[in-house]
């Protein structure tokens, strides 16, 4: 029958591990370094926002994220509940491979100065970049959700309450959840203080993958719990899914079942991408390093320094080539 | 899809002023204000409208003082579609246009589960062309 998945399945790592590399890098780090991680994370969320359009232009134009957007579409060409569980295992594979790169640069204090270094990070966060153009934003014709989305639609028919229920998936957003997860702890506390006192906590990193680092707002200014806060996302969708299914002849049932087993599994992993990148551990690594890499071009040339510090972190990577003097590495 | 708000108003707001995807179905009326950058959300007041390109996370608490959102890009799982949904609040998304076909101070319908917005003001005969 039907099941649940949870976002932390689809992490690379289990929050344990991601706990003891971002403990070990933290604990080399100053205070400084913890607020601008933390700034510098909002900065570039914000920034991406902006320039959206010309975020989305660079996108468009990286052979690399060509090259990984055919290699999903291609997949997507196949009958969706298959597509859905073979993208699964890509995703698995690519996101292990983005783990696996950014937990040994943290670990290294020498490798943001190493050129194969970035080129691996341009060539990986491009192919990720595809990631999120399909996985996690739905602002392009195609995503992995299309399909499946119609042939749900489909089986539910006029039941809006129900369609709004299952298209949940039994998951809360991290961008709404954050909203809910902090008391006092951290009110009216300026960026600097913040930091300070989620060191003193050791509040690195919560059971769900959110880092409070990257939750500043949500921690130091809400007021109020979020309204989604009442409501319980996994009854809704058991409900609902198991009130469709009821409605369905009996030949029909497998299908439904697999059809939302298939979307509720990449809607986990959407929200695991979603906390992974923009709210937990490679928001860390990725800030991390560019700190460490900023500070090492900034010894030979601030201009350098700045420009490197505003391509990578808008996800404009493949600007970097021409800043760190690397070679475009075809996909 | 039948609305019971739109079919049952003898015809008080008929002027259809954009129309999009329904992310969340509903029907509801407000203000509107236009947020062009999502840093002005704050600008939003409790039961407007929101009127938007499209979300990001700084927009949710916006979202949430808003009776209804309205975006120009987006589709069904996009960020405005997700939140909207979590907060059961009318939602239409990728409607191209809504950010210049509305204007702040208006008083619209939004009717989500049909798609569109609606003038609450009679348009004069010389603009209704």
């Amino acid at each position: 029958m039907f099941r649940i998945s949870r976002p932390q399945e689809f992490f690379p790592a289990s929050v344990d591990e991601q706990l003891a590399l971002i403990s070990a890098a933290a604990a080399v780090l100053s205070d400084e370094d913890v607020a601008w991680i933390s700034e510098n994370r909002d900065f570039s969320e914000a920034e991406r926002y902006r320039q959206k359009d010309e975020v989305d232009a660079a996108l468009v134009a990286s052979p690399i994220v060509s090259a990984e957007r055919q290699r999903i579409e291609s997949i997507f060409a196949e009958e969706p509940v298959r597509a859905g569980a073979l993208y699964l295992r890509a995703y698995a594979k690519h996101m292990a491979s983005l783990h696996d790169l950014f937990a040994t640069a943290m670990q290294s204090d020498t490798e943001v100065l190493d050129p194969s270094f970035w080129k691996r990070v341009i060539t990986m966060a491009d192919a990720d970049n595809a990631h999120a153009m399909y996985l996690s934003s739905d602002n392009w014709p195609f995503s992995v959700f299309h399909k499946l989305i119609d042939e749900l639609a489909g089986f539910i028919g006029d039941d809006q309450q129900a369609l709004t229920a299952i298209l949940l998936a039994g998951v809360q957003d991290a961008r709404t959840s954050v909203f809910n997860i902090f008391g006092n702890e951290y009110r009216s506390l300026d960026r600097q203080a913040f930091a300070v006192r989620v060191r003193e906590r050791a509040d690195w990193i919560r059971s769900d993958g959110v880092m409070p680092l990257f939750a500043f707002k949500a921690a130091t200014e809400s007021g109020r719990p979020h309204a989604a806060a009442k409501y319980d996302f996994s009854k809704q969708y058991e409900i609902a899914v198991a009130q469709i299914l009821l409605s369905q002849k009996q030949r029909e049932r497998q299908r439904f079942v697999d059809l939302c087993n298939t979307y509720q599994q990449l809607y986990a992993a959407r929200a695991a991408y979603d906390i992974y990148e923009y709210f937990g551990f490679y928001a860390f690594a990725r800030h991390l390093v560019i700190r460490r890499a900023m500070r090492e071009l900034a010894n030979s040339s601030d201009a350098r320094a700045r420009s490197f510090h505003y391509s990578a972190s808008t996800y404009q990577f493949a600007e970097l080539t021409q800043i760190m003097n690397l070679e475009y590495q075809e996909a | 899809m039948n609305c019971p708000i739109c079919t049952s108003d003898n015809g008080a707001a008929k002027n259809i002023l954009t129309r999009g995807r329904t992310a969340v179905p509903g029907c509801v009326e407000g203000t509107v204000r236009i947020v062009l950058d999502p840093r002005d959300a704050d600008t939003l007041a409790d039961g407007e409208v929101l009127v938007t390109p499209m979300t990001d996370p700084e927009s949710v608490p916006a979202m949430e003082r808003s009776v209804a959102v309205v975006t120009d890009r987006g589709g069904m799982l996009c960020h405005a579609a997700i939140v909207c949904r979590e907060m059961h609040k009318p939602c239409v998304v990728g409607t191209a246009n809504a950010t210049s076909t509305l204007e702040t101070g208006m008083r619209v319908r939004v009717c989500a589960t049909r798609g569109v917005v609606m003038s609450l003001v009679a348009v004069p005969a010389t603009l209704s062309a």
